[in-house]
């Protein structure tokens, strides 16, 4: 069963991550309709070590999501090294030969090489954009035929619902998992902490510059040296990104930006399809196979109860609790009620 | 003194009694079982890059004894320590025991049970993250990992999912993630 014949029977579709081939036959397996990976290398925005695919991996992968009616996008989201894009434009060939549904990108050159050399090759514009205003994502529909817009997580449900009567390009928004609180493809925190880039070298707070260190029952974590949190005896922890650190400012410890927490949007599903909105996407490339597979039972439940009109909101929220990083969730930017 | 196992471990009871069990040769068995699984799927090590080097001691919480694992394809050791002989290595990986077998058969998520401290990692992060990912790819059942074929396996397996299943009930561990 092709996507082609599926997409009439849901109303919104249902896009999950997959890091390893192992990934992505359980997200398949669970009931993705569309499934995102990428190569093992820094053209892609979730280049952690022993992750993602080689390109055979990602041919196989594509025949293994095709047998369960699921379709395979492929993330070269990373942005191109001036005057050094063959690793891009060698990943761009590889995606048009796989016979992937679809390419997410957010890089200038790399659309324009797509566009040009690979014309029926879907395009989707990826998070890393940051495409949030009718101009520019008319203006990526236009120059390059982009068909689709992953959503920055920074947008109520209201811009998402007044973008979507301006264009006409297919609308994609992050629903569950960790939660990116700065404007995407343009934060530089974790840059300034470790010297590597999440947009141009794929890691946003490298593993290798992360470490842990346990003294008399609190967790100190820390990036590149600088701690970032610390977790008493009892409290869950979370990884130390710049944004969700615990910083003393003007006599107070607080989380600045925004708490350790994961996005949960299970219970404005309907909102969102209202909205315009055609496809709904989990994070978490770089977790395992056990988070595959709940989330996305949890999530393709919800999307299937949509029809009848059911709010699968308290069933996802129990089944998902124990995935969340902080063990909380928020609705994030969509509600507006960040500080 | 309680019976009442926390969180995942042995009762501290059964934790003293197991200081005078003699250990069994589980370093052979696993070295052995590593190795075939580097024979079998060469790729799978790919994925460790320079990590396949690295020292990684498992550090069963509950256990007197500690397991350094260097992954290095078909050259893999995986060695049992007395845990009062715990070395370094480049990352450590700490948990009751049934939490880091629910890690091998995909019982629960890495980032769930770090998150909430069920798990603790010590050492080199990207070392971690690099077995884990493999792991999860390797996609092994305990029989499969021990070289068991065909039904025997599956027979195997099935008992071990549901006495694993029994442990984390009794041993009060995190509810499992699938």
């Amino acid at each position: 069963m092709s996507l082609e014949t599926t997409q009439d029977s849901h109303l919104l579709e249902l896009v999950c991550p997959a890091g390893t081939p192992a990934a992505l036959k359980a997200a398949a397996e669970a009931g993705a309709h569309s499934i995102y990976c990428g190569f093992r290398n820094e053209t892609n925005a979730r280049n952690f070590p022993g992750l993602n695919f080689s390109e055979k991996e990602l041919n196989a992968g594509v025949k293994t999501a095709a047998r369960h009616g699921a379709n395979v996008l492929v993330a070269v989201n990373t942005f191109a090294r001036a005057g050094d894009t063959e690793l891009w434009t060698r990943a761009v060939d590889a995606v048009a030969a796989s016979g992937a549904h679809a390419m997410i990108v957010a890089d200038l050159a790399v659309l324009d090489y797509a566009a040009t050399h690979h014309p029926n090759l879907r395009l989707h514009l990826s998070v890393q954009a940051a495409a949030a205003t009718p101009e520019s994502v008319n203006f990526y529909a236009e120059t390059f035929g982009v068909q689709r817009v992953v959503l920055p997580r920074v947008m109520s449900v209201e811009e998402i619902v007044r973008l979507n009567k301006e264009i006409d390009t297919e609308t994609e928004v992050f629903v569950f998992g960790g939660l990116c609180v700065m404007t995407e493809g343009r934060c530089s925190l974790s840059s300034y902490a470790t010297g590597k880039s999440p947009n141009l070298t794929g890691v946003c707070s490298p593993p290798g510059d992360v470490d842990y260190q346990e003294n008399g029952g609190t967790l100190s974590a820390r990036l590149g040296g600088f701690t970032i949190d610390c977790f008493t005896q009892g409290e869950t922890a979370g990884y130390p990104t710049l944004c969700k650190g615990r910083f003393q400012a003007e006599g107070e410890t607080s989380y600045l930006f925004e708490d350790p927490v994961s996005l949960n949007a299970a219970s404005l599903l309907p909102k969102l399809h209202k909205a315009g909105v055609t496809a709904i996407k989990i994070e978490g490339r770089q977790r395992g196979k056990a988070y595959i597979s709940q989330v996305v039972k949890a999530f393709r439940t919800a999307v299937d109860g949509l029809r009848e009109g059911k709010t699968s909101e308290e069933e996802v929220s129990a089944m998902l609790a124990s995935m969340t990083e902080g063990g909380r969730e928020t609705t994030g930017a969509y509600k507006k009620i960040w500080r | 003194m309680t019976l009442q196992p926390e969180r995942g471990m042995f009762p501290p009871i059964l934790q003293r009694a197991l200081r005078f069990v003699p250990p069994p040769p589980l370093g052979f068995v696993l070295t052995r079982a590593v190795r075939r699984l580097a024979h079998q799927r060469p790729d799978l090590f790919d994925r460790l890059d320079a990590y396949r080097h690295a020292h990684f001691i498992i550090n069963p919480i509950d256990l007197p004894h500690v397991f350094r694992l260097i992954p290095n394809g078909e050259h893999a050791s995986v060695e049992m320590l007395p845990r009062k002989d715990m070395p370094e290595g480049t990352a450590r990986i700490s948990g009751p025991l049934i939490v880091l077998l629910g890690l091998v058969d995909g019982t629960y998520d890495g980032d769930a049970v770090f998150f909430t401290r069920d798990l603790v990692i010590d050492g080199d992060t990207d070392a971690v993250l690099a077995l884990r990912n493999t792991m999860e790819e390797a996609d092994l059942t305990p029989a499969e990992l021990l070289g068991f074929k065909g039904e025997v396996r599956k027979h195997l397996d099935a008992t071990a999912d549901k006495t694993f299943a029994k442990m984390r009930a009794y041993l009060n561990a995190p509810q499992a993630s699938t």
